[in-house]
């Protein structure tokens, strides 16, 4: 059997997941990823993981777009193209608002769908997790486990025992990268 | 059993009151104008708070919010001033014909609307609605609760769903009747929203406040639902605001711009910009993050905040139409302020203790 | 918990996991012949909205009725008719995330699509109205050789920003909330549908990581398209009440064109998950429940209409402005009385037979009056535009209109055009949140006593 990147147990439940993780790190594993069909409360406190920087990207594309939507509105109305209309002031602050607002809300969206994108690492279009048969129920109703096998502490038969002691439906190899 | 500590704020906020009500008398005779114009400004502020306070509870009823449990009793203890809100109307009403130009032009276009005897009866009616459906709204969460944590029962939600057209339409006429008639040539369909908006707002900051003070502080979920309402209303008060000043100012008709006039230029202008960052963008900013709507020791600052904000955008739509060139701070303005807060404070920490 | 619309008729989650994941992918299934038919009506409309643009493009504009002082017809009616259509669906999908609101989860994905493509349809409008259809990107800020600027002090110009910003993002969140739907639809079937499913899922893993960062940014996205969906009417609403035509120039127009916006879409969602639930199949999982949390929604929202016309009509007659007081008197009594009617009866009465919860939890009513609601609506706007267009400052230049076949041709054709795109997504997507249904069913548990306080 060629060399696996880790090994998969399959959960009945999340609470045996979740207790899963909890056993595991505390033997010390580091390297360890949940696939569950929905987000399960409690994991992403146990997993260790830290802040998002989601927010901060967030809020800097809004401020990028009023910026821009501003200043287009400005260099249209106020520098290239004087218009008068009905009398109103050509840098009219009231009217330039809704688009700056629109450009805002749209400089925040884009910003946050393409930075989720990338913090997803998505479209991530083979994974190896995909070649274990059966693991299409992480989508439907089982929780699986995996523990990479860059873990310092993994060791095939070591790191199998310690899945099996957790009580899964079964254990599995994640195959290599096929060339 | 009543313990002397019980009842200490409620002689703190009445030895305020009392001496505001002092001060106003004076006013009232000396410079009859300011004073009447000042008390305006206060009562104004003051009841659209108790208003704002008694929608609260009927919408929290209608929704079912459970982290709002604890805390209505807190803001049916502010409805509860409105009997209050009543007897200061009442020492309003002889000032009527020097606030509102409408009392001296029996033959202006909407005198059969805009005239002291239905003035009069309107207000009774609107009290009589908000007085009764206060009163009951407390009184039956009163009966049910040994704590406050219990959901409110079948019939406080009926009369929660009945009263909310009412009080959304007395709430509107009496911005028509209060505010709005000080310029009787101007008028503005969304006006009454505006007073609302801003009434509930400070509402809103009001139960933060107590809730944050109180004895036992917001919890994490608590805090974050009224962090978030807060921020809410924030913008929606900005938004309604927008809405108005928008369609008049690009409109740009002489009879409609003539209430903004005064109120956009030199210093009134000025106050117009303190309530554009005061009341929309500092507390936009400080509510954002997360962290600051958990925590009681961020949002009680920002509460606070937000209530001399309704008192001085309730002073920017009064007090124009006494002084269109510029603001003139008075220490009636501050008298009719300590007046209604110290009563009504009073008031509502009275009927908390009881 | 935060705040929770609850109801005496609370929902039924006796499905597992597995169970809500066959029920919908079973929807995906191959169709029966009525809804072939269905599809077939729809595109028949819109190839009549074909045929009639054609004939505009190739004659011009002279076809509709537009008639002067009336130079804004069905056209715009239609337009803003979509545009509101499309608010509910964000409502729902976003405002009642945000309240944490349990009851949008089975309907939010239907809402959400109709969203997008009532949205895709307003779009065509503006670009129909305008009478040199080639070149409307003249409406964008670009540099140009013509050295020419769009005026942004016109809301007509502020529509462009608005309707392409809510275009944008209300697929973005479509899409967004599809991702680990199609995974879970990926997982299950086979074949060249595997393959589709798999790279639209974009691979989809569910990891923690994952799911961590969907929820938050799921969370920033319902926060952005709230205020978006408050913006987006309110532009609309500007389109009228920026200018002084009497009936139109009113500062509450914002809110109360949201607020109507929201009623008429939730009258379309009732419209269309009516017969789309029955021929789904997926009656346990779109229940009383949801039908009487949304008729509250359209009960509130009526209400508000009803509250809207008042203020128009009693500030009308307060203002003393002769030339408002002449339009509001003409509405109900002139010479398009009928249409007046039509508009206070459908929005302001009909919507208050919803206090009576018989009438909210029996689908019959809810249908019938959903029609009331769309006529209703579309008249409301007709109303608004048209009225008040023909009763300008001077008697003198009064004007009736009346529209014509291409005015027919053109609003048959957005029917088919929405009702298209609506019933092939209702086919080929998971028309309910698969991944959102499953996390409100309470989980098998290790430890019967181990419930986390959340």
């Amino acid at each position: 059997m060629k060399m696996s990147r880790g090994l998969l147990a399959e959960f009945a439940s999340a609470d045996a997941l979740v207790a899963g993780v909890v056993a595991l790190e505390s033997h010390g594993y580091s390297q360890l990823e949940t696939y569950t069909p929905f987000p399960v409360p409690g994991l992403e406190r146990r997993l260790r993981l830290g802040h998002s920087r989601l927010p901060l990207l967030v809020f800097a594309g809004g401020v990028i777009g009023a910026i821009l939507g501003y200043g287009i509105q400005w260099y249209a109305d106020v520098r290239a193209y004087l218009l008068n209309s009905g009398g109103r002031p050509a840098h009219a602050v009231p009217a330039f608002i809704p688009a700056t607002f629109e450009a805002t809300i749209l400089g925040a969206a884009l910003t946050g769908f393409v930075a989720l994108l990338i913090a997803l690492r998505l479209p991530a279009l083979w994974h190896p997790v995909f070649e274990v048969e059966g693991f299409e129920s992480a989508s439907v109703d089982r929780y699986w486990l995996a523990v990479g096998a860059d873990d310092r502490l993994f060791d095939h038969n070591g790191t199998r025992a310690a899945l099996d002691a957790l009580g899964p439906l079964r254990v599995v190899p994640i195959p290599e990268m096929v060339a | 059993m009543i313990r002397a500590n019980r009842w200490r704020p409620v002689r703190v906020w009445l030895a305020i009151g009392a001496a505001g009500l002092v001060l106003s008398v004076i006013g009232f005779v000396t410079d009859p104008h300011q004073a009447y114009a000042s008390w305006l400004a206060a009562f104004a502020a003051g009841v659209s708070i108790a208003l704002g306070a008694l929608i609260l509870v009927a919408v929290t009823h209608l929704t079912g919010a459970r982290w709002f449990d604890p805390l209505r009793r807190i803001a049916l203890d502010i409805a509860g001033t409105l009997p209050l809100f009543a007897l200061l109307f009442l020492l309003l009403l002889p000032g009527v014909g020097r606030l509102y130009p409408w009392a001296h032009a029996p033959n202006a276009v909407n005198a059969a609307y805009l005239n002291p005897a239905f003035f009069v009866i309107r207000a009774v009616v609107y009290f009589a609605i908000w007085i009764a459906v206060g009163l009951t709204l407390r009184r039956w969460a009163l009966a049910r609760s040994t704590g406050a944590e219990l959901p409110p029962s079948q019939r406080e939600r009926a009369l929660a769903a009945v009263a909310l057209p009412a009080l959304g339409l007395t709430l509107t006429f009496a911005a028509f009747d209060w505010l709005m008639s000080l310029t009787p040539a101007w008028s503005s369909t969304i006006f009454g929203v505006y007073w609302f908006a801003g009434g509930f707002l400070a509402a809103l900051a009001l139960v933060a406040l107590a809730g944050a003070l109180g004895p036992m502080p917001l919890d994490e979920d608590r805090g974050y639902a009224l962090g978030a309402l807060l921020l809410t209303f924030v913008v929606f008060w900005a938004y309604i605001a927008y809405c108005q000043y928008l369609i008049i100012w690009i409109g740009d008709v002489p009879a409609e711009v003539a209430w903004y006039v005064p109120r956009v230029r030199g210093s009134w202008g000025a106050l117009a910009l303190v309530l554009l960052f005061g009341q929309f963008l500092l507390p936009l900013l400080a509510l954002l993050p997360h962290a600051a709507k958990v925590s009681s020791r961020m949002l009680a600052p920002v509460a606070a905040w937000l209530l001399v904000m309704h008192y001085l955008d309730c002073y920017w739509l009064v007090l124009p139409a006494l002084h269109p060139d510029a603001v003139h701070a008075h220490w009636l303005d501050l008298g009719a302020l300590a007046a209604v807060a110290g009563t009504a404070g009073a008031w509502a920490t009275w009927l908390h203790a009881t | 918990m935060a705040t929770v619309l609850r109801s005496k008729i609370e929902p039924v989650m006796t499905q597992t996991h597995a169970e809500v994941t066959r029920d919908i992918v079973r929807t995906l299934e191959t169709p029966p012949r009525s809804y072939y038919l269905a599809v077939f009506g729809a595109v028949f409309l819109l190839l009549i909205g074909i045929v009639t643009f054609t004939i505009i493009i190739k004659d011009g504009l002279g076809h509709s009725g537009y008639n002067p002082p009336v130079m804004w017809s069905v056209y715009i009616t239609t337009f803003v008719f979509w545009v509101g259509i499309g608010h509910a669906g964000t409502l729902i999908s976003a405002i009642l995330f945000l309240f944490r609101s349990p009851w949008r989860t089975a309907v939010y994905r239907v809402t959400e699509a109709m969203t997008v493509f009532a949205v895709m349809t307003a779009g065509l409008f503006p670009i129909i109205h305008i009478g040199r259809q080639w070149i409307f990107y003249w409406l964008l800020p670009y540099p140009n050789q013509r050295y020419l600027w769009p005026n942004f002090k016109s809301p007509l110009l502020w529509d462009v920003f608005a309707i392409s910003t809510y275009l944008t993002v209300s697929t973005t969140f479509l899409i967004f909330g599809l991702i680990p739907d199609v995974a879970a639809v990926r997982d299950k079937v086979t074949g060249w549908r595997r393959f589709i499913y798999g790279q639209l899922s974009m691979g989809w893993q569910g990891t923690d990581n994952q799911w961590r960062h969907y929820s938050r940014a799921y969370l920033y996205l319902a926060a952005l398209a709230t205020p978006l969906v408050l913006s987006v009417h309110s532009v609309v609403s500007w389109d009228f009440a920026s200018s002084i035509i009497p009936g139109w120039h009113g500062t509450i127009f914002a809110p109360y064109f949201v607020a109507g916006a929201i009623y008429s879409g939730v009258g379309m969602v009732f419209t269309l998950l009516i017969p789309l639930r029955k021929h789904l199949r997926l009656e346990h999982m779109i229940t009383d429940y949801h039908f009487d949390n949304l008729s509250k929604l359209t009960l509130l929202t009526g209400s508000i209409l009803f509250y809207s016309y008042s203020m128009e009509y009693f500030v009308s007659w307060y203002s003393g402005n002769t030339f408002e007081q002449t339009t509001f008197f003409l509405r109900p009594f002139g010479a398009q009385w009928w249409s007046g009617w039509t508009m206070i009866t459908c929005n302001a009465l009909v919507s208050q037979l919803l206090w009576f919860r018989k009438i909210r939890t029996n689908l019959t009513s809810l249908f019938v009056i959903s029609i009331f609601i769309n006529i209703g609506m579309w008249f409301e706007r007709w109303v608004i535009i048209v009225s008040s267009l023909s009763n300008d400052y001077v008697p003198w230049a009064w004007g009736v209109l009346n529209p014509t076949w291409s005015d027919w041709g053109i609003l048959a054709g957005s029917f088919g055009w929405f009702g298209m795109w609506f019933l092939l997504f209702a086919r080929s997507f998971p028309i309910v949140a698969i991944q959102e249904v499953k996390e409100m069913i309470p989980m098998p548990r290790l430890h019967p006593d181990a419930h986390g306080g959340h």
